[in-house]
């Protein structure tokens, strides 16, 4: 009489698959809710405020999926074929982000009904870095399905797999081509909000200061989720790639600081660094979140939770650094002050959920993306 | 030909015809505006005084929500308006954090807001007619006029009575010079003007985009290029010698 247990189905998930899959359910349902309503109905943003939690997330999340395009790089333009398993990791959650980017910024945007218009050349404004920003994602979104068709579809012999397959280094290139312009395009976006900008972030060179973060900061996703990832895998992490990643991004993360400082110091601003209230203490909690990766990475080696430490570390730094430049410091008229509403923070946690359960999805149920793993251990 | 406004603020009452008039006009939504008069209370008690400036949109020169607009629905008419079509807007507010003035705003509570603010009567004056506000004000605090014209009456005004302006026209050289032209008894800053170089807010943002962006896009794609060209050929370098190196083997 009773059901056999022995069957046990292939797609039983663990407890969490269902949480996190609710959790982005409900914001999916919310995202729903704030297209048919208003941002009045849903946000606390104002004509004080008018960008708030959303487009900092936004900022976030596009250097936090940078681990694509360096990995890419790494990969096809450097060539160096070792990196295949944990830059299809890389691509997937790349991938992820970038969807997740573009669902929270169509639910931003209050005319979303007319989005299509960057995509319309006699409209475009090559002046605005916002126009550079929206069409080189939106690009490189369509790279991206391009870079992902053949590793996920890799061992079918069909026509188009192996077309796409022939001209991967060059899609790759042309993907690493449009993160370099939007990584560091969000950036120049600040340049003509020198009015707005606290001057301890706002910088003439803010958008080298945000391309060279992408770059470690993509290298650092890339070893937290090798590492998470062989990990769950029950697989043993492939150390020396590890290594190679975080020895690289300790270089970028020097080479940061000094641009960084070298900048505070030329435009005589050193001193704001001590006198700016509270913001200097995030200025100081960003450089030793940043310091403190930087000499992980150049000196732990060997150590695999040292080194998850220090992607953390970068990670929570990236975080801190681009809600101040979005948010924090970014001075609003007289009076006016903005902490989002419960919406708006359950779309960014329903935004991470989602990423992370297809993430999981993708490496658990993929098989060519599973193999990236399992057969990088031998 | 660019039309200009001056606004002399001691001339103006405060009477608030031009808000209200322009209200009745133009019908923005509830709560937003084309123009209004603010009031700014100055001095310590007992010796309080009340000082008011009509604000609206500038109409800058080199107008930083028109650099920042990425799909070109602001842009400069060479009249010398600043107007909004909102069936391009994707409504990114990029241009409300870029107006140096917080002009640009929109209705939050509407499903698809639109921008709203002072459109200089761009239809009117192409009918040939002046602005609501200006037709509207009684007392002659709104001179509209050539822009160089109005210049030379403000100059004339301030030399007339130095004693009664501040030695300044706000709006000659700020972010670039401004369509809109403002003299005053007291410190703009005080009147709630922004303190503005003559530069315009966009110049750096524009300099970077018209030079930085294709100078960046060839430097990185030849990097990549040359990476890729080394990287390939010493990796077919490798495997010519490992093959060679079996065949001497065998």
């Amino acid at each position: 009489m009773s059901t056999a247990p022995a069957t046990r189905s292939r797609l039983s998930f663990p407890l969490s698959f269902y949480l996190l899959g609710v959790i982005a359910l409900l914001g999916l349902a919310l995202g729903v809710y704030r297209l048919a309503t208003s941002l009045g109905a849903t946000t606390n943003l104002s004509n004080a405020y008018p960008w708030g939690l959303w487009i900092a997330f936004d900022f976030f999340a596009v250097p936090l999926s940078a681990g694509a395009f360096t990995l890419a790089a790494t990969l096809h333009i450097f060539n160096r074929k070792e990196y295949h398993g944990i830059a299809h990791l890389a691509l997937l959650a790349g991938f992820l982000g970038y969807t997740m980017v573009i669902l929270v910024l169509v639910l931003d945007i209050n005319r979303w009904d007319q989005f299509y218009n960057v995509l319309l050349p006699p409209l475009w404004n090559f002046h605005s870095f916002m126009f550079e920003v929206a069409l080189s994602i939106t690009l490189y979104f369509g790279v991206m399905i391009l870079e992902l068709f053949p590793v996920v579809f890799g061992r079918k012999n069909w026509l188009t797999v192996r077309v796409v397959g022939r001209l991967v280094p060059l899609i790759a290139g042309v993907g690493v081509l449009l993160s370099t312009v939007h990584q560091s395009s969000i950036g120049a976006i600040f340049l003509t909000l020198g009015h707005r900008l606290h001057p301890l972030w706002w910088s003439p060179i803010i958008p080298l200061l945000f391309f060279t973060s992408a770059l470690f900061s993509g290298l650092s996703v890339a070893t937290l989720l090798a590492i998470l990832t062989w990990r769950a895998l029950r697989q043993p992490v492939p150390m020396p790639l590890v290594q190679g990643l975080t020895r690289v991004a300790a270089y970028i993360m020097a080479v940061f600081l000094l641009l960084k400082f070298g900048d505070l110091l030329v435009a005589g601003e050193l001193g704001l660094m001590f006198t700016s209230g509270a913001l200097s203490l995030v200025f100081w909690a960003e450089i030793i979140l940043l310091a403190a990766a930087m000499v992980i990475f150049f000196r732990a080696h060997q150590n695999e939770r040292l080194l998850l430490t220090g992607a953390i570390c970068t990670l929570v730094w990236l975080a801190l650094n681009r809600f101040t430049v979005a948010w924090f410091a970014l001075r609003a008229p007289a009076g006016a002050t903005y902490f989002p509403t419960w919406i708006e923070i359950a779309i960014v946690a329903a935004s991470f959920a989602a990423g992370i359960l297809f993430y999981a999805l993708g490496v658990r149920h993929v098989p060519t993306l599973k193999e990236s793993v399992t057969k990088e251990a031998h | 030909m660019t039309q200009a406004v001056l606004v002399d603020t001691i001339l103006c009452l405060a009477c608030n015809a031009c808000s209200t008039e322009c209200r009745f006009e133009n019908q923005p939504p509830e709560e937003l505006f084309y123009t209004r008069i603010d009031q700014i209370e100055m001095g310590e008690f007992p010796a309080v005084r009340a000082e008011y400036i009509k604000r609206q949109c500038m109409h800058c020169d080199h107008p930083a929500c028109v650099s920042a607009c990425p799909v070109h629905a602001l842009h400069k008419l060479p009249s010398g308006p600043v107007v909004y079509e909102a069936n391009r807007c994707i409504g990114c507010r990029y241009c409300m954090l870029a107006c140096p003035f917080n002009i640009p705003m929109i209705n939050f509570d509407a499903n698809f807001p639109v921008i709203t603010k002072c459109t200089f009567c761009d239809d009117r004056q192409a009918a040939g007619e002046l602005p609501v506000c200006v037709r509207t004000c009684p007392f002659g605090a709104l001179k509209m006029g050539e822009r160089d014209e109005l210049i030379a009456e403000a100059q004339t005004r301030i030399a007339r009575s130095p004693d009664r302006y501040v030695n300044h026209i706000y709006g000659l050289h700020e972010a670039g010079g401004t369509s809109w032209l403002y003299l005053s008894s007291v410190p703009f800053t005080d009147l709630g003007l922004p303190d503005l170089g003559p530069e315009a807010v966009s110049a750096l943002s524009d300099g970077v985009a018209m030079y930085g962006t294709p100078s960046a896009l060839v430097t990185v794609g030849a990097v990549l290029a040359g990476v890729y060209w080394v990287t390939k050929r010493r990796m077919q370098a490798t495997d010519v010698s490992t093959e060679h190196n079996k065949k001497e083997s065998e």
